[in-house]
Order: C-alpha cells, then sequence, then structure tokens
C-alpha cells in the first residue's frame, strides 16, 4: 500500500475511532450532509453574523431581494420595488404568498417590526441599523424621542413605502433578514435560542456549539419545498479531518477553505466531485502611505506593483480557481467589467528603475517593511515577500497574525503593508469599492482620501440606473488604478468537493452555500 | 571526552554524526537554497535534485531541513543560555542569602512552576507576539523557574557544606566564597540540567511555531517546517516526516549526550567506567 493511502486510511480510521463523528453526521434518508469551516459566532438575525453565521442565517431568513449565481439582485421577498423620485421614496410589493416557519403570515408590518427592533435594541443596536440610518425617522427613534419609525407605511399588508432623507438607490439591495414579529411575544427576548422565525427554505433546528447545526426543510416555502428533509452542517475548521470525513463518506459537500484548494485539485481521487463557483470577494494588498513614508511616492507604489507576478500566482497559488483582475469590483458580482486596462506586467528591471527614480536606488534609504495577512494568506504573503525583497534590496518580512488580531491590527492603522479582502454584503460594486476606499468608511484600512472618489461614490448612490452607476465605478476604478493606491490580487473562487450523484447545490458568491435545489442520489 | 566515556554518550555521538553528516554533506555537494521558490516544483517528490521533495511553493525541503535544524538549535541554546543566567544568578542569590529574598524569588518559581512548560510559552509567546527575539524570551522565561529552583537546591546545600564553613571561618569575603566555592560547584550539575533542556526547548520552539505563535517567514525552523507540513499532512506526508524524525532524532541525540555528561561528571558513576 503506498505511503500516502496508509496515511489517508489511518487518519480515516482516527477519525471514526475517536468518536468525533456523532450522530449528528450518521447518514439519515433526505439528509444531505455538509460541512462549515468554522462555528457559527450567533443565530440572532439581529446581531452581526460574520461570513459563517451569515451563509447559515440566509438559508433560514431573507430580505426583499437575493442576490443569483451571476452575482445579480433577483426578488426574494419583495417582487417588486419602485422609486418615482430618484431613490428617495421606495416603494416595495411585497410577495402575497410567504409563510414563516411558524405558520404565520409574511406581512409588512414584520418588515417594519424587523426594523424597528434594529433600532432600538439594546445595548448595540443591531447590525442593519446602518443600512436603515437615512430612513426618515430612524434617528429619532433610535435616540428614544420617536415611538415608531416615521419614514415607513404601510398601505395595504403587503405594500410598504419607505421615505429616505437622501436618494439612496440601493436601498432595495441592502441584506435585511425579516423577522416574525410573533416570536418574541410566543418566545421572549432569546427567541432564537428556541425557534425559527425566518421565512427561508430551511428552519433552524439545532445548533450544537462547536460541533454542528441542522436545517430542516420549510414545507410552505413560498418557491417549493426543498428536496431534501435536511441538512447536516458539521463544524470542521482543519482541514485534514475535512477530507479524512469526506473520504469516509460522511460529507456530502464539503465547501473547501482557500489554503486546501490546490492541494485537493491536484489529487485525481477528487475528479468529476470539485464544483468552482464565482465569488464577490475583492483582494488587494494595501499600501498605508500614512504609516510608510515612501508610499506617498507614487512611484514607489508603482514599483512595488511592477515587482509582485501575480499572474504566476493564479495557477502557481490557487490552482487556477481565481480570476486576474486589474481592478476593484470583482466577477460574482453584477456590474463588474471585465477590465479594458490590462494589469500591468510583470516587470521587476522596471520596478528598481522608478524605484531609482524615487531616491531609493537599490532599496537605500528605505526602512523595514513586513507584509502582513491573516493565516490563510501565509504562502501569498511569503511569496510576494520574496518578490520584494528581490526588487527593493532590503529583506521583507512576512507578519501572519490571528485573524482576529490581525483585523485589530489594520482596524488601529498598525499595518504599512497588508494583504486584505472583502466580500460583498450587497449585489453591487459599491460595496466593494465605498466600503474600503471612500475616506468616511471605517472599512477603509489605510485611510486613503481622494475627494473625486468620494464624489463619485455619491454621486453612484443617488442613480437609480444599474448601467450609469456602473459607468461611474468604472471612473472610480481607474482612478484607484492609477494611483496605486493598491494592487489587486487574484480573485479566488469557491470551491468545493460534492459527492457523485448530489446535485444543485450552489455558493452564492455572497459565500451562502444554497441547498434549496440540493438532491441526494 | 567526558560525555562519551559511557555508553549513553557514545549512542548520543553516534546519532548526532549520523545526523549531521548527510546535512553537511548534502548542504556542501547541492546548491540549494531554503528561500528559492519555483511554484512549478509544488510537492515535488524526492528526486536527484531535491532529495527530500519541495514544499507548496517550490522549495527544496532538505535545505529548509537544514536551515531550520539550524535556526531552531541557535534559539535553543540562546534561550537556555539566558534561563541558565538568570537561573543561577537568582536561584544561587535566593539560595545563598535565604531569608525574605529566599522566599520571593521563591514563591515567584513556585507560582509560575504551577504552569505546565508549555502552556506558560504559550501565554508568554502571545504577550511577546511573533518573532525570533519573542521566541527566545518566551523559551527563557519558560525555562527559568526549573532552572531557579535547581540553583537554589545546590546554593543552598553547598552554602553548609564543610569546606565552605571552614572558608568563611578563616575569613574569605562573600565574593571569594561563591567565586572559589559555590560557582565551580553548580556548574556541573546546572550544565548537565542545561543539556538535557535542549531537546524539550527545541521541541517547544517547534510546537509554538507550529500553532504559529514562534518565528516568522521568511525565517525557517523546525517549528514552522512542521506547521507547513501539517497542512498537507494527508497529501504530501513526506514534508512532515523528515522534520518529525529531525526533531525526534536531535531531542534523543542531545539526551543521550546530557546524559553521557551526567554519567561522565557525577562520581557516583565513577565505579562503572571503564579505566
Amino acid at each position: 500500500m503506498p505511503l500516502t493511502a496508509a496515511i489517508r486510511l489511518l487518519l480515516t480510521v482516527l477519525s471514526i475511532a475517536t468518536g468525533v463523528a456523532g450522530p449528528a453526521f450518521t447518514a439519515m434518508a433526505g439528509t444531505l450532509r455538509a460541512s462549515l469551516s468554522d462555528d457559527l459566532t450567533t443565530i440572532d438575525p439581529f446581531a452581526f453574523p460574520g461570513l459563517v453565521s451569515s451563509g447559515v442565517l440566509r438559508q433560514v431568513y431573507e430580505g426583499f431581494t437575493a442576490i443569483d449565481a451571476a452575482g445579480n439582485a433577483v426578488p426574494a421577498l419583495a417582487t417588486r420595488w419602485e422609486t418615482p423620485d430618484g431613490g428617495r421614496t421606495w416603494r416595495f410589493t411585497l410577495r402575497p404568498d410567504v409563510r414563516f416557519h411558524s405558520g404565520r403570515p409574511f406581512t409588512a408590518a414584520d418588515v417594519l417590526w424587523t426594523w424597528e427592533h434594529h433600532l432600538t435594541r439594546k445595548p448595540q443596536p443591531g447590525y442593519s441599523a446602518f443600512y436603515l440610518r437615512g430612513v426618515e425617522g430612524a434617528a429619532a427613534l433610535q435616540q428614544g424621542t420617536a415611538a415608531s419609525l416615521a419614514g415607513v407605511e404601510i398601505p395595504a399588508p403587503h405594500t410598504l413605502v419607505v421615505r429616505l432623507t437622501e436618494p439612496d438607490a440601493l436601498f432595495p439591495l441592502y441584506p435585511f433578514l425579516f423577522v416574525d414579529r410573533g416570536m418574541e411575544a410566543e418566545f421572549g427576548p432569546a427567541w432564537h435560542e428556541r425557534a425559527s422565525g425566518g421565512t427561508g427554505p430551511f428552519r433552524l433546528a439545532s445548533w450544537r456549539r462547536g460541533e454542528s447545526v441542522r436545517l430542516e426543510a420549510h414545507a410552505d416555502y413560498w418557491g417549493g419545498a426543498p428536496t431534501v428533509d435536511a441538512v447536516s452542517l458539521a463544524v470542521l475548521p482543519d482541514t485534514n479531518t475535512l477530507l479524512a470525513r469526506y473520504d469516509a463518506g460522511e460529507l456530502d459537500v464539503a465547501p473547501l477553505p482557500d489554503n486546501a484548494v490546490r492541494t485537493v485539485v491536484r489529487q485525481p481521487r477528487y475528479d468529476g466531485q470539485i464544483a468552482a463557483f464565482a465569488r464577490a470577494q475583492v483582494r488587494y494588498l494595501a499600501l498605508n502611505q500614512d504609516l510608510y513614508p515612501p508610499f506617498r511616492d507614487r512611484r514607489v507604489r508603482e514599483a512595488v506593483g511592477l515587482a509582485l507576478d501575480r499572474a504566476a500566482t493564479v495557477n502557481g497559488l490557487h490552482a487556477g480557481r481565481a480570476a486576474l483582475t486589474n481592478g476593484f469590483v470583482t466577477p460574482g458580482l453584477g456590474g463588474y467589467q471585465p477590465d479594458a486596462v490590462p494589469l500591468p506586467p510583470f516587470d521587476p528591471d522596471r520596478a528598481k528603475a522608478l524605484l531609482a527614480e524615487a531616491g531609493y536606488p537599490g532599496g537605500r534609504g528605505l526602512p523595514p517593511l513586513q507584509i502582513a495577512g491573516g493565516p490563510n494568506v501565509r504562502e501569498e504573503a511569503t511569496y510576494f515577500a520574496a518578490q520584494l525583497t528581490a526588487m527593493l534590496g532590503i529583506p521583507v518580512g512576512v507578519r501572519i497574525q490571528e485573524r482576529a488580531a490581525f483585523v485589530a491590527a489594520i482596524n488601529e492603522g498598525r499595518e504599512a503593508l497588508f494583504i486584505n479582502g472583502w466580500t460583498a454584503d450587497f449585489p453591487d460594486p459599491m460595496d466593494q469599492l465605498a466600503t474600503q476606499w471612500h475616506s468616511a468608511s471605517p472599512t477603509n484600512r489605510i485611510r486613503w482620501h481622494n475627494s473625486d472618489f468620494d464624489r463619485l461614490m455619491e454621486r453612484a448612490r443617488g442613480l437609480a440606473d444599474p448601467a450609469v452607476r456602473n459607468t461611474l465605478y468604472r471612473d472610480a476604478e481607474a482612478l484607484l488604478r492609477n494611483q496605486a493606491v493598491a494592487l489587486p490580487l487574484p480573485a479566488p473562487q469557491f470551491v468545493a468537493l460534492v459527492r457523485p450523484g448530489v446535485t444543485g447545490v450552489v455558493i452564492r458568491p455572497d459565500g451562502t452555500t444554497d441547498y434549496h435545489a440540493a438532491r441526494l442520489p | 571526552m567526558i560525555a562519551t566515556r559511557s555508553s549513553a554518550g557514545r549512542a548520543g555521538l553516534l546519532l548526532a554524526a549520523a545526523l549531521a553528516v548527510p546535512l553537511a554533506l548534502a548542504a556542501l555537494l547541492l546548491p540549494l537554497d531554503p528561500f528559492a521558490m519555483d511554484l512549478g516544483q509544488a510537492w515535488a517528490g524526492p528526486s536527484a535534485a531535491h532529495p527530500l521533495g519541495c514544499d507548496g511553493l517550490g522549495r527544496d525541503v532538505a535545505a529548509r531541513l537544514i536551515a531550520g535544524t539550524g535556526t531552531s538549535a541557535a534559539i535553543a541554546g540562546l534561550a537556555l543560555t539566558l534561563a541558565v543566567g538568570l537561573g543561577v544568578a537568582s536561584g544561587g542569590v535566593a539560595g545563598w542569602i535565604g531569608g525574605r529574598t529566599d522566599a520571593v524569588v521563591l514563591r515567584l518559581a513556585d507560582l509560575l512552576h504551577g504552569f505546565p512548560e508549555l502552556s506558560l510559552a504559550i501565554a508568554a509567546a502571545a504577550l511577546l507576539g511573533p518573532g525570533t527575539e519573542a521566541m527566545v524570551l518566551t523559551l527563557a522565561l519558560a525555562a527559568w523557574p526549573s532552572q531557579v529552583r535547581w540553583c537554589r537546591a545546590l546554593a543552598l546545600s553547598n552554602r553548609t557544606a564543610e569546606h565552605v564553613r571552614a572558608s568563611a571561618a578563616l575569613g574569605a569575603g562573600p565574593l571569594h566564597t561563591v567565586r572559589r566555592h559555590l560557582l565551580p560547584a553548580v556548574a556541573g550539575p546546572v550544565a548537565i540540567r542545561a543539556a538535557l533542556s535542549i531537546g524539550p526547548v527545541m521541541v517547544a520552539e517547534a510546537t509554538l511555531s507550529g500553532l504559529g505563535l514562534g518565528i516568522q517567514e521568511p525565517a525557517v525552523s523546525l517549528g514552522t517546517l512542521i506547521r507547513d507540513g501539517l497542512a498537507d499532512l494527508r497529501d504530501a506526508p513526506h514534508l512532515i516526516a523528515a522534520t518529525t524524525i529531525t526533531v525526534a532524532a536531535v531531542a534523543l541525540a542531545v539526551n543521550l549526550l546530557a546524559e553521557g555528561l551526567r554519567e561522565g561528571l557525577d562520581p557516583r558513576w565513577a565505579p562503572f567506567r571503564r579505566p
């Protein structure tokens, strides 16, 4: 028996023998067995969910619109949305035949209750309060000077009119999760721990912290009942364990962490079992001009870009499961425009010349530099650090930190050069551009400020026509490119192992694995 | 050589040579660069050009093993030098002076000793952050409590020895006594204990770096090699196999040599030594 096969067998036997495979993962008729890369942070639809929790909660709760596999907004609980005045007033027509998991009908009153609860939630407002800040009366309700949200009218049970203080063409796209307003009265304030309060294709049946999540089919789902009876999600953060479970036949679907994709893709035993999906995630190498003064010179920033062989990493580090872009809007998002401007070539000689022109010949005079990142970019950071070392002439180190520590460091502006990414919450390029580069955005981690860019974003927000908005987005991307504010890195796809015979599983660009149409063999 | 007077010491020396000679030959004969990347060679198996294969970035594993062993040995050596220096200073003084100083040092050592060394090292590494210098401090801090207790015990036992009391009775000052009597008496046992600690300290470095708390790229150590190898355990087991064998062999060789040193220096073993 070859060594690799023997080790694989040993791992499989060990994982079974250790008893981690509990009853939740025992195959049942109609139960699809899949995995999560981490445990949920919350099942409260009002709390900030993070990517993993959000992927589960979006199977249970829904908003006005959803994101389809191509990254476009499609109707969900609203069938129509119109604005008579360029985005200041929105009239939503809600789907009439929708029932919550409790059996109660979904109406406009549930939308209003959900919004008011977000705004008045204590001690922290709900995470959607950010998206509701433009609704008339939102501030008064939050401050306690009003008892209800004045900017919302309900002329009919399935019609909702929302008035905003400023035009916002994106309001229908925001990722709201509407909640059954009867839940709190029936189960108390911690109702989400006892019952499922959404309209989605699955109801949340159980959450065993650190172990598993169980979703059960919502038979009255407006889009038709799911084909599977249930989905059992095992929490498997370790890649070796994940693959051992999949190889042992304990998983039907195994979404892969990014750093496992190229090891899996090269294994012939997985041929025909790999599914890839577009991802609405922009990734970039950010250059903090405040923290590292040489970056204030555009030539130095440009030199860094020319020194990195980004094209080689598409196959070399992502096994071809990534798109090379020269922009900051990625595939997987409606409005993505393949670049008119080609990617600058990998040209270390030109990089050295630019560096010399900027007053740093051979890297002389440059302060020490490190590429920072989370554990998932260790190889990429190491690869780029070696290339920068060769070009700059000074040793460029790598600082890999635990994810939370890294996020804290970039939030506090403590990293000069770092790899970061952003997965869109709603299907519009605004969520990849303004969130990262608008001067007022809390997630503009390099504190870059450009009033032309800010104006483009503010104008786009008021344009209801997506085609016109996209024109402004293209201008904004060109500005970012010309300023060499950051270097776009290949945008990876979501990749999952799917057992032969299992069909209909889709990972949406926002990271939600959609099991509604899943079928077992 | 004192350490090779015993069979354990000779076995340790043989094992160390068995490790060092092939690595030295590989370093001399093959133009290997531990940092050179070739993505086209990612996870390549062992070959004539790459005797132990390549890692996920196409870097030569043999070259990285040589560099990593050197880094880990240097870190362990520095950490132990620091721990022993501090241990001799604080433990020796505490044991020699006694009284309140002894009580304070002993309580502090007891407090730290209450934690498993690895837990202490993880806590220290988390506080100090990643990096080579931080790793040396972390390991030194984790090793200090056992060193201080050992040095204090040696100082206590020597303080009341007849030759020390005789020296004091003849009018020798404290500095003279420490220099002429205490330090020579504790040097041998302290060296043996430090040598016995090299293996565990190297394993601790490997563990901490394996957890991502240790040294950072581009530096390479046995710990970073284990961390990288773990990620590819199922499909490229040769990556971690070579490193774990090296860690185990180095720890065993050092322990055998230290055991040989102990047997060589301990008068109780004298009757069993070859003439």
